[in-house]
C-alpha cells in the first residue's frame, strides 16, 4: 500500500524543506540513504516549484533511490521560495512540498496525473493549507488514491 | 493517416513528462490522431529527437535540435493551460495531415 507521511514545520529554505521530508521518507524505509542527496541535485539543475497560483513544490528523484512507494508532504505556515519548474531564473513562494518518492510502474502514471489534477484545484490548495494535520492524511488520501 | 512519433521530455524524464505525455495521449485520442507518445529526459532531446516527428518540453528549452519544439508546461502549472492545450491539439492535427 502507498503511503502519505504529512510533516509541518518551518524550513530555512529549500534545502532544508527537501531534507525534512527525505528524512521522514527515509525514517519509513521508503528511500535509500541517498535519496536526499538525489533529490538536491535534481531540484538544482531542475527545479521543481510550481507558480504562484499553486504555492507547492514536487522534488523527487528516479526510481533507483525508492524502495516503497510513497509521499511525504510538508507544510510550511512560513512559505519559502523554490526556484520554479517554467523557468527556473524565477522563484516562488511554496507553502507545501510534495516530496515525491515514486516508482515507474503504472500506478505512478495515476498518482501522478491525480496529484497534479488535484493541486491546480485552488480549493484543494486552500483545504490543505487550513485543514488541521490530522485531517490531512486522509484528505490526500481521498485525492490521491480513492 | 500517419502516427505521429512525439516524445516528451522534462528536467528528470519522471514525474512531468509522464503527467505531459498522458494528458498529450489524450488528446491525441480526442482528436482521433494516432500518436505514440515517449518521454525522456531533456538532456537526452539532441541525441533522440530525430527519431520523432515532434517534441513537447515541460520546461524552458531553446536548443535547436531540428525538430519542432513546443511548450507542454502550462498543462502542468495551469498558467495558459487552455490556450497550451488548443496549439498541441492544432500541432498534432497539423503534424498528423502533413506526408511523411
Amino acid at each position: 500500500m502507498d503511503q502519505i507521511y504529512i510533516i509541518e514545520g518551518n524550513a530555512s529554505d529549500w534545502r532544508e524543506a527537501i531534507f525534512m521530508t527525505s528524512d521522514e521518507l527515509w525514517k519509513h524505509g521508503c528511500v535509500t540513504d541517498d535519496f536526499y542527496n538525489s533529490c538536491i541535485e535534481r531540484e538544482e539543475e531542475f527545479p521543481t516549484g510550481l507558480t504562484e497560483n499553486c504555492p507547492v513544490a514536487i522534488p523527487h528523484t528516479t526510481k533507483e533511490k525508492v524502495k516503497k512507494q510513497a509521499i511525504c508532504v510538508l507544510r510550511l505556515p512560513k512559505s519559502i521560495k523554490f526556484h520554479r519548474m517554467d523557468d527556473p531564473e524565477l522563484e516562488v513562494d511554496v507553502d507545501l512540498v510534495f516530496n515525491l518518492a515514486l516508482k515507474d510502474n503504472n500506478q505512478h502514471v495515476i498518482f501522478i496525473a491525480r496529484i497534479i489534477n488535484m493541486l491546480k484545484r485552488p480549493e484543494t490548495i486552500r483545504e490543505l493549507k487550513e485543514l488541521p494535520v490530522s485531517q490531512l492524511t486522509e484528505y490526500l488520501q481521498n485525492c490521491i488514491f480513492a | 493517416m500517419r502516427e505521429l512519433k512525439v516524445l516528451v521530455a522534462c528536467g528528470g524524464g519522471i514525474v512531468t513528462s509522464t503527467y505531459v505525455s498522458s494528458e498529450i495521449e489524450e488528446i491525441a485520442r480526442k482528436v482521433n490522431v494516432k500518436a505514440h507518445v515517449t518521454k525522456t529526459q531533456l538532456m537526452n532531446l539532441p541525441a533522440v529527437a530525430k527519431d520523432y516527428d515532434v517534441v513537447f518540453v515541460a520546461s524552458k528549452y531553446h536548443e535547436d535540435i531540428g525538430v519542432p519544439v513546443y511548450s507542454a508546461t502550462g498543462v502542468v502549472t495551469g498558467i495558459n493551460e487552455e490556450e497550451e492545450r488548443e496549439n498541441i491539439q492544432k500541432v498534432l492535427i497539423a503534424l498528423s495531415q502533413q506526408q511523411s
